[in-house]
């Protein structure tokens, strides 16, 4: 137990060690140059920003982790559906990915308007959005997970008579769970980008509406406060992400 | 040698079996005209230049590549296509990495829609037998190349396939392990009592190992010659020793270099 301490803070000592240097660095920028606080607030200040609750943070970031989990959930779910439908057929391929390379030419920040015109204002149409931006990873490295395989292994099991489905789901499948997995660490990030994007064009909850709130006032150190909290929620999902994989693939362990 | 045999059975017998693939540059002929059987229990090993067909005519007898013509016969029936008492090992260990060991090896039965409880006590035996005891909780990735082919050839022994096809088993490996995999696996063909069909480009290996040696020349691959290897069983390291064993690695050499002259000056 003390020993995985040890070994653990040896992992982090580096990065923390750096972190407090550059905020140490930033703060005495701000006391030397005496620089207007609307310009650049100390992190003293965006400290006190997150402690004041007249910026109803927790409400807030309710409202945010909501979309981007949302967003992610459904990516994840529908872009690993996907994934696998096109490669299961050649038919079903050539009517799909087109479509979706066309989709995915689109920018999905010039969605947004049509999903707040369809779903209204708040929190659905930014799940949407989220999911829009963040599930095409997903679906194309599931199906090159599925497609790229050792033929051999293939082989092995044709030689054993297994059928075609029961290869895919016995084989091709947890073959393909590093790249999915690969995809979904991708499309973790993307859904916060999705996320913040939906607020951003037209909502009057969540962390980026308090960014446009604070833009309103330069409120700065309230800005810098709430990416405090975005980056929280989108670490927290990564988080989750990466010990849903090692859960799933006890084997890969070590390859870090 | 057919007389003094003609009461064993043949296991499997190859008439005429010709095959060609599509290419970008069209049609290439792999096979042109292949004939030879092999008898149940024997170690027949088919060597040849690199890249003159001998994986495919494998594949061929695996029923995982069709043939353009011919007849194959296992047990004496024809047959078109993979059959379950023919194992296939390959090159490359070919293992399910997201699969322990012992997970490996029980593969095949999960694949196959049996009772894996009743096998396992068989895994475990044939961990033993391949000095893999111990493991059978790693993965693939925690292991040997070596180490890997042996799980691939429990996997291959856990369903009990009378024939079992090797297509270079051994070819990655380095030289001293491929040395004592040889020897491993003459011991396990000893227990076993299975019929193996070995392919390889090594003749040193190809006499040490096998009954009978089919030479193949270069693509497109005909017989040259079937040698049958009278060397006394157990084969040891000293079997390396004896001038029998010097004569026909000679002769395969000797089959060979008209061979390699080709290919050289291709």
């Amino acid at each position: 137990m003390w020993n995985k301490l040890s070994k653990f803070l040896e992992q982090i000592y580096p990065f923390v060690g750096l972190l407090i240097l550059l905020v140490g660095l930033w703060q005495m920028l701000v006391v030397i140059t005496n620089i207007q606080s609307y310009l650049l607030p100390s992190p003293v200040r965006v400290v006190q920003a997150l402690g004041d609750m007249q910026w109803r943070w927790f409400y807030q970031a309710e409202a945010t982790s909501i979309e981007i989990f949302g967003g992610f959930l459904l990516a994840a779910s529908v872009g690993i559906l996907l994934g696998i439908t096109i490669t299961w057929s050649n038919i079903l391929r050539r009517a799909i990915l087109p479509m979706l390379v066309f989709l995915n030419s689109l920018p999905k920040i010039a969605l947004a308007p049509l999903f707040i015109i369809w779903l209204g204002y708040g929190i659905i149409p930014n799940i949407v959005i989220a999911f829009t931006t963040a599930f095409f990873p997903v679906v194309i490295n599931t199906a090159a997970g599925v497609v790229e395989i050792d033929p051999n292994l293939i082989n092995f099991a044709k030689s054993l008579r297994v059928p075609k489905w029961k290869r895919f789901f016995k084989i091709r499948i947890p073959n393909a769970l590093p790249q999915i997995f690969a995809g979904l660490k991708t499309s973790a990030t993307l859904a916060v980008i999705g996320a913040i994007v939906g607020e951003f064009v037209a909502s009057s909850r969540g962390l980026a509406a308090v960014i446009m709130q604070a833009q309103g006032i330069l409120a700065t150190e309230a800005i810098f406060a709430a990416l405090v909290w975005i980056s929280v929620l989108g670490l927290g999902l990564y988080g989750l992400v990466a010990l849903t994989e090692k859960i799933f693939m006890p084997w890969a362990q070590g390859i870090e | 040698m057919e007389a003094q045999n003609a009461n064993r059975d043949k296991l499997i017998v190859l008439k005429n079996i010709r095959k060609s693939y599509e290419s970008k540059e069209g049609s290439i002929l792999a096979i042109e005209d292949i004939t030879f059987e092999v008898e149940e229990g024997d170690f027949v090993v088919i060597v040849g230049p690199s890249g003159c067909g001998k994986s495919t005519l494998l594949k061929v007898v695996a029923g995982l590549l069709s043939f353009d013509r011919g007849s194959i016969k296992f047990r004496g029936k024809e047959i078109s296509g993979p059959v379950r008492d023919i194992g296939m090992i390959f090159q490359e260990p070919a293992l399910l990495r997201w699969k322990t060991v012992i997970g490996n090896i029980l593969a095949p039965i999960e694949l196959m829609g049996m009772n894996k409880k009743e096998y396992e006590q068989k895994a475990k035996e044939l961990l033993k037998l391949t000095n893999l005891g111990g493991f059978e909780n790693k993965y693939p990735s925690e292991l040997s190349g070596g180490m890997q082919q042996r799980v691939s050839i429990c996997r291959s022994l856990v369903y009990d396939p009378s024939l079992l096809l090797m297509d270079e088993p051994f070819g990655a490996l380095d030289a001293m392990t491929r040395e004592k995999m040889n020897l491993e696996l003459l011991e396990i063909w000893r227990e076993s009592k299975k019929t193996i069909l070995f392919v390889t480009h090594s003749i040193p290996e190809a006499a040490f190992m096998a009954d009978s040696v089919v030479a193949l020349t270069d693509r497109p691959s005909r017989i040259n010659e079937k040698i049958t290897i009278d060397l006394e069983r157990p084969r040891t390291l000293t079997t390396k020793t004896e001038n029998k064993y010097d004569e026909y690695t000679e002769k395969l050499y000797q089959l060979m270099r008209g061979e390699f002259e080709t290919e050289v000056a291709g």
